[in-house]
């Protein structure tokens, strides 16, 4: 059965039987309207739409659903574009009404995803009023909707670009592609494809759906196609770097001179330039952020030895995206540098460097492999060796950092050796290796002096993990006094800021990584940890502004995004999207060693908060002793709630008899252990969760 | 004074006024316009049908373009037809405008017009002779000494519950108009609205009224 309805006119018009004829029904009593009314009836154009269903019933519960949605459609966008006060508080109000009752939050967000914002942060006061008000649940949408804002624009921007009349064979007009997009495939769910794999799962949804005719198919196919290839790029790099090799024995084109400028002017050029390119990526203006590329390559090229500082701009660049976890952009700059100085050791050690953040590791190898051919062995290899150790293949990386001639001589190769050690849990022989290089260091060896600040950093996290924290402490504050380079600098401030975290020390860890911010604000890393810090304190939807969804692909370190929003959103009672980041996103995450059994602890926990008993027994079990003293307090406390919710007596035991054998002092989780005693599981929840928000790697 | 202040003011539910504001790209629409010309030709109603034929008697194949109104002297149109009247900037639609002495429905009944006749002369107008058609229709009830708002009473009238007791001069505007047409919005009094209503009702005056339109 097919009817028509239109959200604005809130009618339906149902087929009389035999007549072909029509009814009209108000889609918000579902009473068929007087017909002197009905002809009177007015709407705005657009909004017709024919439905189908089995009945006239389930054709009036589609129309109603579609009616409320458009409805809070209609009234969030009017909110978010301002209105008065007293209005607003009305609106917000019969909103979250119409969310808790009628429509759902993700059908919402993604009819409020058609086009980027025209300032992406405008909403945000919305937000804080709705909380002020206590509506959660438009507050929720709010920041959904800010958090999506650059993976939006860039998307938008792919797609503006793509579509010119004469790259596909449309039978569909690009806006009729979009709308549907928007309207029927959820727009979100394209957003954070993590992957080209998972873009094109959704986007085939779409195609089958929504589309009949099967040119349509086909052009809509071809267009989801080159989107991913655009959103994901890494597959391809391999072709793009092959084909900027054949070229070798082409001259290299220079660009002419357009004018003297002084060394100053070009500097000081370059770098409102860096600035502009990298605030357009973490807007995800693309687009923009690739024109600007373009000038500056093209400026710093008719410099004499331009090529050079080009490459070092892109690489600068490359870093910076890096640290947004924006590795697609990354990408891009690496490949252009690339295309700049084809055989350079350097650029190809940095490409394979891209490689193994992304999980990409055969592909890595193969450029340390070239590297090595051009001449730069140690490096490579060195850098060979760091795959293996992103791959918790320890005892390989520390053989291979050993192949190294003269390695004993190079106190990087054997600091990188020491963290090895540390990472096996072999922690007496790297306190050993580490106090040797600091020694060196103090005896005056000059190529040992800048190695033993970082040794030092390897003592201070071995104290960590045995619960010495106040050496810790010292430790990271003392070589804060030392470090002199910023970029280092900020490492050990985020490592001082763990170990305040897990002091509860938290107003002076805010205060470190709040400062770090403001001095990298490109960096994601110490946002993810201020998200954390702001969770602990009770502040979880300000915390949530830090850890946006994901940026798109997938890289090292990046885990901590949907990690500690996954935890914040369990804080929230958000379970749906705590599953999404804690559960579905454990298998992508990259990561290694103790930091994959944190994941799989923070799954658990998501398993136990929902009473699912076997699935967190699961999970549990594959979780090894750790040599983190804190985080296997955790893994046991953990254990132990999951017994003492099957009441298994006999693990129980044994489980406290663990953790007792620990001998550390852990505030948090000792009251967890507590209240699991008293059976309130759900304060032992509360516990469980800081203790897994104070953990980062 | 007709010629130099009367315009069209169309009169519609909270909800849409409220739509309009939410996407300025979108158009109001009539209900022939609405449910299409063929396909969705709704209803049985002996009424319907006769709205269609009324149409199509007075306007041929364009009655599904025409958006009704009525001339006025104010802000205010008839309130049996919505919950906020909207007044147009008449240069956006003198050109498309033409007036009818009363309710299309009425005049085609009163007159026993049927299709195929020929419209009865002297009962309709152009934008530009509006007044004479108001003149040679209300020239009875004018008298030296009545105000403007005097007359916009002889010229709406309307007790706010009955459309057919509704008295007017019908404006016909040929297709749509969006919310860059509409030059004041005024809430229509002593409405029962619901909650719904009055919350769109609010919303559409309130941001009209941000946006520099003029309200009451």
């Amino acid at each position: 059965m097919i009817g028509i309805s239109s959200s604005s006119a809130g009618v339906l018009l149902l087929p009389k039987s035999g007549t072909g004829e029509y009814a009209v029904l108000d889609v918000v009593g579902g009473e068929e309207q007087d017909s002197i009314e009905a002809k009177y009836l007015y709407s705005t154009a657009q909004d017709w739409e024919e439905i189908e269903g089995t009945d006239a019933d389930a054709l009036l519960e589609i129309a109603t659903r579609e009616y409320w949605l458009a409805r809070t459609v209609s009234l969030l966008r009017l909110a978010i574009g301002g209105l008065e006060n007293p209005l607003e508080k009305r609106v917000l109000e019969h909103v979250e009404e119409i969310l808790c009752s009628r429509v759902s939050s993700e059908r919402v967000l993604d009819r409020l995803l058609i086009a980027p914002l025209a300032d992406p942060r405008s909403p945000l006061m919305l937000a804080k009023s709705a909380l002020s008000y206590g509506f959660s649940a438009v507050a929720s949408i709010i920041e959904e909707l800010v958090d999506m804002q650059p993976l939006l624009r860039r998307l938008t921007e792919i797609w503006l670009g793509l579509l010119s009349p004469d790259s596909h064979d449309y039978s569909d007009s690009k806006e009729k592609i979009w709308v549907t997009a928007v309207d029927k495939c959820g727009i979100k769910q394209l957003l954070i494809a993590r992957n080209k794999h998972e873009f094109i799962k959704v986007w085939n949804r779409l195609v089958f759906h929504h589309f009949a005719n099967p040119q349509s198919r086909s052009g809509v196919n071809a267009l989801g196609r080159d989107i991913s290839q655009q959103l994901f790029p890494h597959k391809e790099q391999k072709e793009i770097i092959a084909d900027t090799m054949l070229e070798v024995g082409e001259p290299v084109r220079r660009h002419e001179k357009e004018r003297v400028i002084s060394d100053y002017e070009a500097f000081t050029r370059v770098e409102k330039q860096i600035t502009a390119i990298l605030q357009a990526v973490s807007e995800g203006r693309d687009g923009k952020a690739k024109k600007f590329i373009r000038e500056l390559i093209q400026q710093q090229t008719s410099l004499s030895d331009g090529e050079s500082y080009a490459v070092k701009s892109l690489c600068n660049i490359a870093k910076q995206c890096a640290d947004m976890f924006r590795m697609d952009f990354e990408a891009v700059c690496l490949n252009e540098a690339l295309k700049l100085q084809r055989y350079d050791p350097w650029m190809l050690i940095q490409y394979g460097d891209h490689l193994k953040r992304v999980g990409n590791y055969e592909e890595a190898l193969h450029y340390f492999n070239q590297a090595e051919k051009y001449g730069e062995r140690e490096v490579a290899k060195s850098s060979e060796a760091d795959v293996y150790s992103q791959q918790s293949d320890y005892a390989k990386a520390i053989l291979t950092y050993e192949a190294i001639p003269n390695f004993r001589d190079k106190p990087k190769i054997l600091n990188a050796i020491a963290d090895n050690l540390r990472k096996m849990g072999r922690m007496v022989e790297a306190q050993d290796a580490y106090q040797k290089l600091i020694d060196s260091a103090q005896h005056g060896l000059p190529e040992f002096a800048d190695s033993a600040v970082r040794a030092q950093s390897g003592v201070a996290e071995i104290a960590k993990r045995a619960g010495r924290l106040e050496e810790a402490l010292k430790s990271y504050q003392r070589i804060l006094e030392q470090e002199a380079d910023d970029r280092d600098k900020l490492f050990y401030k985020l490592g001082l800021c763990n170990v305040l975290k897990l002091m509860d020390r938290f107003k002076e860890a805010y205060a470190i990584v709040d400062e770090v911010i403001q001095n990298y604000p490109f960096a994601m890393e110490p946002r993810f940890i201020r998200g954390s810090i702001l969770g602990l304190i009770g502040r979880e939807l300000e915390g949530l502004k830090d850890l946006p969804e994901s940026s798109g692909s997938l890289s090292w370190r990046e885990w901590l995004r949907p990690y500690y929003r996954g935890l914040l959103l369990l804080k929230l009672e958000r379970y749906g999207d705590a599953k999404r980041n804690l559960v579905e996103e454990l298998s992508k995450a990259i990561v290694s060693g103790e930091e994959k059994a944190i994941l799989r602890m923070a799954a658990a926990l998501y398993f136990l908060k929902e009473g699912e008993t076997s699935e967190a027994d699961g999970i549990l079990s594959t979780i090894p002793n750790l040599y983190d003293c804190h985080t296997q307090y955790l893994s046991l406390v953990l254990k132990l709630h999951s017994a003492t919710r099957r009441e298994d007596l006999a693990v129980m035991d044994s489980l406290k008899k663990q953790i007792a054998a620990l001998n550390i002092a852990y505030t948090g989780l000792e009251k967890a252990v507590i209240a699991l005693g008293e059976r309130n599981f759900s304060l032992a929840l509360n516990y469980e969760t800081d203790a897994l928000l104070k953990l980062a790697a | 004074m007709v010629k130099e202040k009367s315009g069209v003011v169309v009169t519609m539910p909270a909800g849409i006024a409220r739509s309009l504001l939410d996407n300025p790209k979108l158009l109001y629409m009539n209900y022939e316009q609405m449910v299409g010309a063929n396909l969705r030709r709704p209803s049985d109603f002996d009424n319907d049908r006769q709205r269609c034929a009324v149409g199509g008697i007075l306007f041929g194949s364009y009655a599904n373009y025409i958006i009704y109104g009525a001339l006025s002297l104010t802000e205010d149109g008839l309130p049996t037809y919505g919950d906020v009247h909207c007044r147009l900037r008449s240069v956006t639609i003198e050109k498309r405008t033409s007036f009818l002495e009363t309710n299309s429905f009425r005049f085609v009944s009163e007159h026993h017009i049927v299709a195929g006749d020929n419209l009865p002369i002297g009962y309709m107008a152009c934008w530009k002779y509006r007044h004479i058609l108001v003149l040679s229709k209300l020239a009875d009830r004018l008298s030296i000494g009545q105000t403007e708002s005097d007359w916009q009473a002889i010229l709406i009238s309307s007790d706010g519950q009955n459309r057919e007791k509704d008295d007017f001069i019908e404006a016909h505007i040929y297709e749509n108009f969006d919310i860059n047409a509409i030059e004041s919005m005024v809430a229509c009094t002593g409405k029962r609205l619901n909650r719904n209503e009055k919350l769109d009702l609010d919303i559409a005056i309130s941001e009209f009224s941000r946006r520099g339109g003029r309200t009451k």
